[in-house]
């Protein structure tokens, strides 16, 4: 009886380091192949004499469950394939039902099923991917010859010639490469598929975000621009008392001036519409410069900048009914407002902040 | 390559011939083919085969009861196991008599 008791004992355990082995087989398999292993080797433990072990008759349980396998027929899976099939597994009622909308919608359009609308629209994605990739080409040849994106160069009749001789072509390559793909294997098929979806999603990225962010098909932007201004918008100096400070010029770690706020604004507030750059502003700030070395005396509120040492604070004509309001606050006198300038000048300012001396458009 | 390897290629028709002659269950079909010669062929690889043909439908079970242990499952071939059993057999047939050839073949010099 001791005996029988711990035959089965043995089995059990035989059986679970078995198991053990085969853990990375497909379930069904495994199932299948563990279901009847208990019956089998309790029939083999049958027939053995009293003192020789399963594993003496058997084999280690790892010998055993790599012969079993073997004869399986299943092949150990890599752990990518495994992880293949448990995501494959995990998406298949979400696949399937996919397939049945699919299926449903092509019979709505009196097709037989997804498959066939497929293939009947295949030619139509060979001449979309043609222009699609003629398109691309067109619009990066041309933002790298005018530095501009976001547009196409419509405009101009070569440009349209080029543009319309470019589709042909790349249509045309399109289409024999779709053809030619017809008889390719699986894999060759998949990058090819994967190209073609990597060329639309970067048509919609080069295309449509321009559109998207209302940047408007004429409008352009261009490609590199020198940002003279930090994002800081001010900078209130104070000394240890906590009494604040102008006549200050800040420098960066290079020497450079700090160029703060927006300069547009600050110059508008001053001078309506004046250029900063323009010669006579210029020769007038060699002046005030040359007085300003070392102590500059324009200390006032709303004191020149200079463009070469930066801005002398505060930065711009600070209301003084309301000094906390940064000079980047203030409403812009800029009827066309650059992209550049557009992007750091609140729009959307009070007009009733404005102080007086700085003219809103309404305020001429 | 050992014998063993060998014969892993062999052994549905190995197994199947043998289950051609009489119906018979595990470990007691594992006898017939020590008997036969073929004593590399473990438990595990008969078991292992006998189950795949059973999924592939080559084979059927039945289960007798033994006078000195648990009850047994018994194999017998169906008809598709027949018709396999056939085709593996003009196969190897084929095969062994190409290999007889190629292998007699006069060696150069």
């Amino acid at each position: 009886m001791t005996d029988a008791t711990s035959r089965t004992t043995e089995i059990a355990g035989y059986l679970a380091a078995v198991e053990r082995h085969l853990g990375d087989l497909p379930e069904a398999i495994r199932q299948d192949l563990m279901s009847d292993l208990d019956a089998h080797l309790a029939e083999v433990a049958a027939d053995l004499d009293d003192g020789v072990a399963l594993r003496d008759l058997l084999g280690s349980p790892e010998a055993y469950a790599r012969e079993l396998r073997e004869t399986a027929e299943v092949p150990r899976e890599r752990a990518a394939a495994r992880l293949r099939r448990g995501l494959r597994e995990t998406a298949a009622p979400l696949t399937r039902r996919v397939k049945t909308w699919s299926d449903r919608y092509a019979v709505s359009t009196g097709h037989a099923d997804a498959a066939e609308l497929v293939e009947r629209l295949r030619p139509g994605w060979w001449v979309a991917r043609g222009v699609i990739a003629a398109m691309l080409v067109v619009y990066i040849l041309s933002a790298t010859q005018y530095n501009t994106y976001g547009s196409l160069p419509f405009d101009s009749l070569s440009w349209l010639l080029f543009t319309a001789a470019a589709v042909l072509f790349f249509v045309w390559v399109s289409l024999r490469l779709g053809r030619r793909s017809q008889t390719w294997g699986r894999r060759r098929r998949w990058w090819t598929g994967a190209a073609g979806i990597a060329l639309v999603v970067y048509a919609l990225y080069g295309f449509a975000w321009p559109y998207a962010l209302n940047y408007g098909g004429n409008d352009f932007v261009e490609t590199s621009y020198y940002d003279e201004t930090s994002h800081i918008t001010d900078i209130q100096v104070f000394d240890e008392n906590g009494e604040p400070i102008d006549g200050v010029y800040l420098f960066d770690q290079n020497g450079d001036p700090l160029m703060l706020g927006d300069s547009w604004s600050c110059f508008e507030a001053e001078d309506q519409y004046e250029d900063p750059y323009a010669q006579d502003r210029f020769e007038a700030e060699q002046e005030s410069r040359a007085a300003a070395t070392g102590f500059p005396e324009t200390g006032l509120p709303g004191a020149e900048p200079d463009p070469e040492l930066g801005y002398l604070y505060p930065i711009c004509d600070t209301p003084a009914e309301d000094p906390t309001e940064g000079p980047s606050e203030e409403p812009t006198a800029t009827e066309d407002p650059t992209p550049s300038a557009s992007e750091e000048t609140p729009t959307d300012a009070e007009p009733t902040e404005a102080p007086t001396e700085t003219a809103g458009p309404d305020g001429e | 390559m050992d014998r063993s390897q060998l014969l892993k290629g062999l052994l549905d028709i190995i197994v199947l011939r043998v289950l051609d002659d009489e119906d018979g269950y595990g470990y007691e079909i594992l006898g017939r083919l020590r008997r036969a010669g073929f004593d590399e062929l473990g438990d595990a690889s008969v078991y292992g085969t006998l189950r795949r043909l059973y999924r592939a439908g080559h084979l059927s079970t039945y289960v007798l009861p033994s006078e000195s242990g648990p009850h047994r499952k018994y194999y017998a071939l169906t008809e598709p196991g027949r018709k396999h059993l056939r085709h593996m057999r003009d196969a190897w047939e084929d095969v062994s008599a190409k290999m007889r050839h190629l292998l007699d073949a006069p060696t150069k010099g």
